[in-house]
């Protein structure tokens, strides 16, 4: 007589990471404040800045022309500060020994972090997909091709990327997410001020100008704007690829590295 | 102030103490702010024809009292979940004591913030151009404005009593009501039909007082009169929800 024994249960890293996608986009749609700061807070600061700010920084050439100009920067402002949340969440997963548990059921080790980090992509998305609907609305315009188009959507997600595992690096280390978010907020907030995205280089004042030529909010929201009405994308894309891959390349395996430490502290 | 009031208003001083997102809005925030509008914003201020330093103090002054108010709103918050307001309610003490003790903490919190953004804007450029009498109530203005700005925000905490609700509500209410007044911006830079309710919305009605008290040479009755009016309105609102929630929520 045989018995029929089921095959042990095996780590598939595909579908481990999928689900944990799922969980993370959960998470993030079930607390008020990272929905706010993915779909609000961009919106908002379109339609306020705009509205404030619009004919000041463009004088003599209407609302219309700022939502253009501003319209890449407010995007890129929803990508940056929401993953702060991805952030946040990471760091209270791991002190309530989510992540711990994971480790002793048959799950990919890859997959938490993976998930955290595809779901992180498609809040993006949505983000810059919403903005530029509400754009549109006021007056955004592409003017270029489907390619570039596309590349407009994209890049974001690109240089999120790297955000994202800057982001990882620190939430991995962090003793509470309070601290974490506190302290990466006044940065993020630095790099979408000192830059390019809501007036151009000449109105900045001396001293800022070269951190803002540098600056990677300053070449992705320079790029997003030759991706949607033309003009020379070399240095702005080159840039930003630059200071994406540089970020994964530093704080990608630094993420791993102290997610594993913490994981197998359990604390 | 009862003695009560001024004992919660220390126990909230320290947890504030003990909370770095509570010293980074009080403190750095405002002061990153005031140097980033500065700094991205002044040039095509300057040419519009506006001294944009002398602008700016009373717009962040009031956003760094919303980031107080909203701490606050939350503070309360978590004293109706977290069982202190049911706690103190057993105890001798005055029914209201928690409401001001938090009060009088949050004021203190706002003259924090002033006392950091005086100096730094002085540094950039800043000048009372009024006499001593006007400055001293430009700085009174402030600490009024922040007095009525948390009252409200505490009854809403204590009414809404989630701590996420809360946290909504305060950046719904904050976003707009900043950014649609003319604490950054003047209100001529405005689309014509969003004019009317950004030059009469009590944030910019207060922007407009503070503003005259710094200046020199303009007349304080009118801007004083209007928010005061306005300030006096909304702290009979404050009031009147704070009581209400207090009630029910201990």
């Amino acid at each position: 007589m045989t018995i029929a024994v089921p095959p042990p249960a095996r780590a598939s890293l595909l579908h481990d990471t999928m689900v944990m996608t799922g969980r993370t986009l959960l998470v993030t749609l079930r607390y008020p404040t990272a929905l706010f700061i993915a779909v609000v807070f961009p919106v908002l600061l379109l339609l306020l800045m705009t509205a404030s700010f619009g004919t000041i920084v463009l004088p003599g050439q209407g609302y219309r022309a700022f939502v253009n100009f501003g319209l890449p920067l407010f995007a890129v402002m929803g990508v940056l500060f929401s993953t702060l949340g991805t952030g946040a969440t990471t760091t209270i997963d791991l002190q309530a020994g989510f992540d711990t548990r994971l480790r002793t059921m048959p799950v990919s080790a890859a997959a938490p972090l993976l998930g955290r980090i595809a779901a992180d992509s498609l809040r993006n998305l949505m983000t810059l997909v919403l903005v530029v609907a509400v754009g549109i609305v006021m007056g955004f315009r592409f003017n270029t091709g489907p390619a570039s188009i596309i590349g407009f959507f994209v890049l974001p997600l690109v240089f999120a990327l790297g955000v994202v595992s800057l982001v990882l690096a620190a939430a991995v280390r962090a003793t509470s997410a309070e601290s974490l978010t506190s302290g990466l907020n006044a940065g993020f907030l630095l790099i979408s001020f000192l830059s390019t995205g809501m007036v151009s280089l000449a109105d900045l004042p001396g001293w800022a100008q070269p951190i803002a030529r540098g600056n990677p909010v300053s070449l992705l929201a320079e790029a997003m704007r030759v991706l949607a009405h033309g003009g020379p994308l070399t240095r702005p894309l080159l840039g930003t690829l630059a200071w994406a891959v540089g970020l994964i390349a530093v704080f990608g395996p630094l993420a791993v590295a102290g997610y594993r430490k913490r994981r197998a502290a359990r604390q | 102030m009862s003695l009560d009031s001024t004992v919660l208003a220390g126990r909230h001083l320290r947890l504030m103490s003990r909370r770095p997102a509570s010293i980074m809005g009080a403190v750095i925030l405002p002061l990153l702010f005031a140097l980033l509008f500065f700094t991205v914003f002044g040039k095509v201020m300057d040419r519009a024809g506006i001294d944009y330093i002398f602008y700016l103090l009373p717009a962040i002054i009031i956003q760094a009292t919303f980031f107080t108010a909203m701490s606050s709103a939350q503070l309360a918050a978590e004293d109706v979940t977290g069982g202190t307001l049911r706690r103190l309610r057993v105890m001798p003490i005055r029914r209201t004591a928690p409401v001001f003790g938090l009060l009088w903490a949050e004021v203190t919190r706002a003259a924090l913030s002033i006392g950091a953004l005086v100096p730094a804007s002085v540094a950039l450029g800043f000048r009372f151009r009024g006499g001593l009498l006007a400055s001293a109530g430009f700085i009174l203005a402030s600490l009024a404005f922040a007095a009525v700005l948390c009252t409200c925000f505490i009854a809403m905490g204590l009414t809404l009593r989630r701590v996420e609700a809360v946290q909504g509500a305060s950046n719904l209410i904050y976003f707009p009501a900043l950014l649609l007044s003319n604490a950054f911006a003047p209100a001529w830079a405005f689309p014509s039909w969003l004019r009317p309710v950004v030059e009469h919305q009590p944030v910019s009605r207060v922007a407009d007082a503070i503003r005259a008290l710094a200046d020199t040479d303009v007349g304080l009755t009118r801007p004083l009169l209007i928010a005061t009016t306005w300030l006096a309105g909304l702290l009979v609102v404050g009031l009147g929800f704070a009581t209400r929630a207090i009630g029910r929520a201990a």
